[in-house]
């Protein structure tokens, strides 16, 4: 299902891209998914194979006018419709975001920190984060009350750890190598 | 009769009519049997006897010394060569006998030699059974040394072992109380200028890994 949705997402990311509208795009998006995950009833009646086609088509635009989804957007569900993959829509939308951000040189980063970060501290960890990758920094933020002090970031596969915990458990390490 | 007797000592010693060695012994035989009737037949005469004159014993003298003579030389004749065998047979018998005794008187050396050197030998054996029994004695003592050292030896590697287990244990047990009171200490002095100095470090930290 991974390369289905990578390659729905890479012919999104085209069309909004090309239309500048990968901002728009990505908000109707996730506006759409979040009553999707919402609604019960909304994800039987358009998942169900008992439902025409007909049916499922036209309560997409309904659900998109009451939305107001960008018209990229409601074309693309309503492809996804066709296709009968509706079901890997969320999927989609991951890899989505992720082509977006390949593409724009933006990188993600996972920030745990001990106590709620305040606007300048993110800021500043943006700042350092952006010149050590050299990219455009998306950070997600968490509360790791287990960190005891300091932060922890995580940009793919690499780790940069600047917790209390961290350097307790080098600590320990230290304790028991010692002679 | 003197004369007949006379005769027959003739014909005795001649050999005659017979002409063997036999027939010579059987006619001195003869010869004596009537010297010696001679006088019985001459006293049943009954008459004077000429014997009891002088001649007469003269005569018996001279008979007497010819009948000894005869049973001497008989005696000398016959039994002479039988006894030469004998006594040589006897002579060699007693040879035989020395050198029975002499080898018997060898080997009864030798065996006394023997019993000498069996005593010797004897002792040899021992002296070297002792030595065998020094030797292996030595030989086991060697051994058990040997492998009383390779189970101390293993012993030790295993005290070794089990302390540098325990000794990581007890590092390991301490390091993590040691830790875990700082941890608990850090939770309650933790504050929010703290929090955000860490931070702040933090972000030094990651400028200078971007340079």
């Amino acid at each position: 299902m991974s390369r289905v949705a990578q390659r729905y997402a890479a012919a999104l990311a085209d069309v909004a891209l090309e239309r500048k509208e990968s901002q728009l795009t990505r908000e109707g998006l996730s506006s759409f998914l979040q009553g999707w995950q919402e609604s019960a009833d909304l994800r039987n009646v358009l998942l169900s194979p008992g439902v025409s086609y007909e049916v499922k088509h036209a309560l997409l635009d309904k659900i998109g006018a009451a939305m107001q989804l960008a018209p990229t957007v409601l074309n693309f569900i309503h492809v996804v419709l066709r296709h009968r993959r509706l079901e890997a829509l969320p999927e989609i939308r991951n890899e989505f975001e992720d082509e977006l951000r390949r593409r724009q040189g933006v990188a993600l980063a996972e920030v745990a920190s001990a106590a709620e970060m305040t606007k300048q501290e993110k800021s500043e960890l943006l700042g350092a984060l952006e010149k050590l990758t050299g990219k455009h920094i998306e950070a997600n933020y968490r509360v790791d009350a287990s960190l005891i002090g300091g932060a922890v970031v995580r940009i793919g596969s690499t780790i940069y750890d600047g917790s209390v915990r961290e350097r307790l458990n080098r600590l320990q390490t230290r304790l028991e190598a010692a002679a | 009769m003197i004369r007949a007797t006379s005769i027959m000592v003739a014909l005795a010693s001649r050999g005659w009519g017979m002409g063997l060695f036999a027939g010579r012994k059987i006619a001195s035989g003869a010869a004596a049997v009537f010297l010696i009737a001679a006088p019985i037949f001459a006293a049943e005469e009954g008459s004077p006897s000429p014997a009891d004159s002088t001649a007469g014993w003269v005569f018996r003298w001279v008979n007497f010394a010819i009948v000894a003579g005869l049973i001497i030389y008989l005696i000398r004749k016959v039994g002479s060569p039988q006894l030469k065998e004998r006594a040589k047979e006897i002579g060699a018998e007693i040879q035989k006998a020395g050198e029975f005794r002499n080898a018997a008187e060898r080997e009864r050396d030798e065996a006394g030699k023997r019993l000498s050197n069996v005593a010797k030998e004897i002792e040899q054996l021992r002296e070297t059974a002792g030595h065998d029994e020094a030797a292996e004695l030595e030989r086991l003592n060697v051994l058990i040394q040997a492998d009383v050292e390779r189970i101390k030896h293993a012993a030790n590697l295993e005290i070794e072992a089990a302390e540098r287990t325990a000794r990581l244990e007890l590092k390991a047990t301490a390091a993590k109380m040691a830790v875990a009171r700082a941890e608990g200490m850090l939770h309650q002095q933790m504050t929010r200028e703290k929090q955000t100095g860490l931070l702040s470090t933090f972000v030094k930290q990651l400028f200078g890994w971007a340079r």
